[in-house]
């Protein structure tokens, strides 16, 4: 190997200087890259365990969320034996039970909400998640969980006795779904970023891999050969496609296209 | 909290899909939020990736402004497996964009593709002068 010690190299790696010898640089870039793999490694255990309890917080509140629904569904039918005043006088002992059945879907909501722990997180009674990109935990992605219990999210003792109070126990549960949903969608769209960021980790170290490999052989004539070659192939790599899609492609013009102040 | 931008009488900014451009007289704008942000400085149109490196750039660039940056993915790996084979000392470059690329951080990878960028000059300067 011999190559250049570019000012950029020289930042990246403080050590290398023009005096050290092309073995030590070898050696030093090596060791760079090696680092760097050992630690895209222990960064993708930790998405993997994360996605696994995020996988298993997002299952979590679907139950939730359809212990609500089954709340909500209980609404309904108490409603449907109220249309008249007659209805509700005949059918009272059976709105009766209705209720009492809300009153076990809450006592079965917070059960659930209490026994959604995985691996000791349990985002559904605001434990929080921290996923680290480094080891230093500098850069981080952290899913805050919210309480999800009936006295949080404000669903209140059940009271099936008139349409009004009925359409409260409605208007609670409806709240509570809308609440638990952007739960979800919150760790959904966290468990879609790493599963991203993953993907591209495991890319990334299978392209470092190789690079330690080819690093012994390469000198500054192949380099600049190579990188001369690639330029003049231009896209070819996309078969002579543009880079950018017509979306990106769209706001680059609007901004080469927008006047300078001077033209105005 | 806020990013805080001072532009230059004249200078334009993307702001998400929108072109802003500054009157003739300083301004200092605090944006909040998480939509893509380049200055003009910071902006490369596809003819200007006239290298390996600066099509790196370019690439970033694009993801950074797409809705779904994966769309990008299978092109940026593509390139720069290429550069890589035929530069091994860019693996250090390629290494530190992806340490910000796996955090979601295209602006900061956009950063170090300048410093590939600068590298490359740097080897094609040095074999040109070495050649003559």
């Amino acid at each position: 190997m011999s190559l250049v010690v570019t000012s950029p190299l020289q930042k990246c790696l403080p050590t290398i200087t023009p005096t050290v010898t092309p073995q030590n640089w070898e050696r030093l870039i090596s060791s760079f890259i090696a680092q760097r793999q050992d630690e895209t490694v222990a960064l993708i255990g930790r998405i993997d365990k994360n996605i696994l309890i995020l996988e298993n917080q997002k299952e979590r509140s679907n139950i939730l969320i359809g212990i609500l629904e089954e709340a909500g569904g209980l609404t309904v039918r108490a409603r449907n034996l109220m249309t008249t005043a007659e209805d509700a006088e005949k059918y009272e002992l059976k709105i009766k039970e209705f209720e009492d059945w809300f009153k076990l879907t809450q006592k079965k909501f917070d059960k659930a909400t209490e026994e959604s722990s995985f691996d000791g997180i349990n985002l559904m009674n605001g434990d929080t998640l921290v996923t680290s990109f480094d080891s230093k935990g500098l850069n981080k992605l952290v899913t805050e969980g919210l309480v999800l219990t009936c006295e949080s999210l404000g669903i209140r003792t059940p009271d099936f006795s008139t349409t009004f109070t009925l359409q409260n126990a409605r208007i609670d549960v409806m709240n509570a779904i809308d609440i638990v949903v952007t739960v979800r969608n919150i760790i959904a769209g966290h468990i879609s970023n790493l599963t991203i960021s993953r993907d591209f980790a495991i890319q990334s170290n299978e392209m470092a891999k190789d690079s330690i490999t080819t690093l012994v052989h390469s000198t500054l004539e192949s380099e600049m050969a190579g990188l001369q070659k690639l330029t003049e192939t231009g896209n070819q790599f996309l078969n002579g496609e543009p880079l950018a899609d017509q979306a990106q492609q769209d706001i680059l013009d609007s901004f080469a296209e927008s006047p300078m102040m001077e033209d105005i | 909290m806020a990013l805080i931008i001072d532009l230059k009488p004249g200078e334009k900014i993307l702001i998400g899909t929108a072109v802003m451009t500054n009157d003739n007289q300083r301004t200092r704008l605090h944006i909040s939020g998480d939509t893509p942000i380049l200055r003009e400085k910071d902006i490369m149109q596809e003819s200007e990736a006239t290298s390996p490196s600066r099509k790196i750039y370019f690439l970033l660039q694009c993801m950074y402004l797409a809705r779904n940056p994966r769309d990008y993915h299978a092109k940026y790996f593509t390139l720069m497996k290429m550069i890589q084979d035929a530069a091994p000392s860019t693996a250090i470059f390629c290494m530190k964009i992806n340490a910000q690329l796996v955090q979601g951080h295209y602006y900061k990878a956009l950063r170090e593709a300048r410093d590939l960028i600068a590298h490359e000059d740097e080897l094609i300067q040095s074999a040109s002068a070495s050649q003559h």
